[in-house]
């Protein structure tokens, strides 16, 4: 396929466009067109083949009754009881409504009580021959129509009989009564070998169409098992699928809770008299606890591979590789921040010494990082609170984190660092202009 | 003198059941410790707060034992307040487990003290919520789904969300303690309607998210803690 022949096939040419359902505004030809391919949306399975056959037999009866039409002046101008030929005519007519009404509702071919009644009105027909058709012509198609447009029911019968018995019942049903009306007149006018030759033909349409029918049916089936088979071996592997996944998200909760009850055990472990009287102690089994927890953090989250497009992502990076600080994550306005590749980059670093500050001075209990927006949408903001120790501003001498690399990562994505102790603790806040704005600000 | 809050403790660990049952605390006190929420409903007796382990293990056995929603729901109608304590982190999910009736949520991860501290709170009947749950507090706020908020909640709900606590965020207010703490309960109240209110899908920030996504960051696959098919008509358990 060609990079500017996107619909076309290797061979076949380029692919036509599927006509769309028509709309109040759909002109005459495009609503033609829709016709036309619905009638080709037929589905190739058993269902679509029996419909198939409904369209068949009214097609093989629509024909019929326009041969009927044309014959009718003829046979009308020549028949010794012309009203009745007339009559029938219509009678002919109006069967052929109902039977068309009774096949569409039905959708196939195969129901008895149809077969049944349209062979027996059309064996009817074909007797009444012998009333109304003109002597010496009754073996034409011409003057006497019974047997031109009795070729819809031998369809009807070969399709629409659930035996093979059946099917020969309805043909000799035909060929009796064609027989009976005509046979004597034929044999009159020399015409014995046409009247039985068409006799015989009922026997032969139907087995002919009942071999094709047949075949065509069973091929249906086995493309629908094959579908079933394909559908049901489908199903099985989505729920095999579902399974595995439901079974493996289970086994990670149970073991994510069990890591948890570690952790739990050890922070009470920690808390017990004797062993915190023992700062050393408590410091080995808090050590624990962390690690346990960490454990747990990195068994819940497992995101360490995954590529970082957005704040969010960076900030979920940061917490796990921090997991040790119980760091509570807020990212909700920010999941869908995107920066560029180096400016997440320079906030990873950022947040990693903004953390690592943390984790050796603050002695804190609890972390919070949060991603924020302001109201406007133009200035992204990445919070650090811990309750730790604060800062004691006095004492307080800026090494190189705080006194070089942070302020410079902050001026290259356009944005600033500041640190406050709200009470106990320290909340440190990075913000930056939002990379659209930058863009217009370096422009301008 | 006031009266200590009775409290249960509904966990599969053993350790923790007695644990829990020797914490000594001025505002509470437990007076049960269950494996299960079966167990608990069986004992047929009143607690004032219930700490609900989120995820019980499935028994040897293989039954499912209550858990999530459904153990949240059938704890509800005895009356008493629940605590979540869960290692679930998903925030939507951890909402969802305060649209069930949750009145606190603890994190498994958070100190011992956390949860000492939750559960006085909850039996002084204010709400516990972790920092992820006020960041969806947060953005529902920017989605316009809490129009009730004033200048000074949405404040307060924007310290809150950014970790700092109570005291921390009085003093940077310029307000006492207690007024914040007022704001805060107003926040969560507000919050907690509108989840009784509108599909929890509606909070969904990315609308290209599709449905299955959405319903699986809720915790809505089978077995999930927000499952419903573990509750029968009358909300009661099943098992």
């Amino acid at each position: 396929m060609s990079a500017n022949d996107p619909g076309g096939r290797p061979g076949l040419g380029p692919r036509r466009r599927k006509p769309q359902r028509p709309t109040a505004d759909s002109g005459r030809i495009e609503r033609v067109r829709w016709v036309w391919s619905r009638l080709w949306s037929v589905p190739a399975s058993l269902e679509g083949m029996l419909f198939l056959g409904v369209c068949a037999v009214l097609g093989l009866r629509l024909t019929s009754f326009g041969q009927l039409v044309v014959a009718l002046p003829t046979s009308v101008s020549s028949s010794p009881r012309p009203i009745l030929d007339l009559v029938l005519g219509g009678v002919f007519l109006i069967e052929s409504i109902w039977l068309a009404r009774a096949l569409l509702n039905a959708r196939t071919p195969v129901d008895t009580r149809i077969v049944v009644i349209d062979t027996a009105f059309m064996s009817a027909l074909l007797a009444s021959q012998y009333v109304w058709a003109a002597s010496g012509l009754s073996h034409t198609t011409w003057e006497a129509w019974g047997f031109g447009v009795s070729m819809s029911t031998v369809l009807l019968v070969a399709l629409g009989t659930t035996r093979f018995r059946y099917a020969i019942l309805g043909g000799a049903s035909l060929a009796l009564c064609y027989l009976v009306a005509v046979f004597d007149d034929a044999r009159a006018a020399d015409a014995t070998m046409t009247v039985v030759t068409n006799a015989l033909g009922y026997f032969a349409n139907i087995f002919v169409a009942r071999f094709v029918w047949t075949f065509l049916k069973r091929t249906a089936r086995a493309a629908d098992r094959a579908r079933e088979r394909e559908a049901k071996a489908r199903a099985e592997m989505i729920a095999a699928r579902e399974l595995a996944e439901f079974r493996r998200l289970s086994e990670r909760r149970t073991f994510t809770d069990f890591l948890h009850d570690q952790a739990f055990l050890m922070q009470v472990i920690a808390e017990w008299d004797e062993v915190a009287a023992d700062l050393t102690r408590q410091q080995a089994v808090r050590k624990q606890a962390r690690r346990a927890a960490q454990f747990s953090r990195t068994w819940v989250h497992g995101r360490g591979q995954n590529e970082l497009t957005t704040i969010g992502d960076v900030l979920r990076h940061a917490a796990d590789e921090f997991a040790h600080l119980n760091v509570s994550l807020v990212t909700s306005l920010v999941d869908n921040i995107h920066l560029g590749s180096e400016a997440l980059y320079e906030l990873e670093s950022v947040l990693r010494t903004v953390l690592t500050n943390v984790d050796k001075h603050a002695d804190a209990c609890r972390v919070t990082v949060h991603g924020g927006l302001d109201e406007a949408g133009t200035v992204w903001e990445v919070t650090v609170y811990d309750d730790g120790v604060g800062i004691d501003e006095e004492a307080h001498t800026r090494g190189h984190g705080w006194g070089e690399q942070i302020p410079a990562a902050m001026a290259r994505l356009g944005g600033q660092a500041t640190y406050s102790s709200p009470g106990r603790g320290t909340l440190v806040t990075l913000t930056g202009v939002m990379p659209d704005l930058r863009q217009h600000e370096e422009i301008a | 003198m006031t009266t200590k809050a009775s409290v249960a403790v509904v966990d599969d660990d053993s350790m923790i059941c007695e644990h829990m049952l020797e914490v000594e605390d001025p505002n509470f006190e437990v007076h049960g410790a269950f494996a299960n929420v079966e167990s608990l409903l069986h004992a047929e007796k009143s607690f004032d707060v219930v700490v609900l382990d989120m995820w019980i293990r499935p028994r040897v056995n293989g039954v499912t034992p209550m858990r999530g929603a459904a153990a949240i729901n059938a704890v509800k109608r005895t009356d008493a307040r629940v605590v979540a304590y869960t290692a679930e982190e998903r925030p939507l999910v951890l909402t969802g487990l305060l649209a069930a009736g949750a009145r606190g949520i603890v994190s498994k991860s958070e100190p011992t003290r956390a949860l000492y501290d939750a559960i006085a709170e909850v039996a002084a009947g204010r709400k516990v919520l972790p920092a992820t749950v006020v960041g969806m507090v947060e953005l529902a706020q920017r989605h316009g789904q809490l129009p009730r908020l004033r200048p000074r909640h949405i404040k307060v709900l924007q310290l809150r969300a950014r970790g700092l606590p109570w005291n921390a965020i009085a003093q940077e207010l310029v307000l006492s303690p207690k007024t914040v703490q007022e704001y805060g309960s107003d926040i969560t109240g507000i919050f907690v309607d509108l989840l009784q209110r509108v599909d929890l899908v509606g909070l969904e920030p990315d609308d290209a998210h599709s449905m299955a996504v959405i319903a699986k960051t809720l915790g809505l696959a089978e077995g999930d803690l927000l499952d419903t098919d573990l509750l029968d008509p009358d909300g009661r358990g099943v098992h």
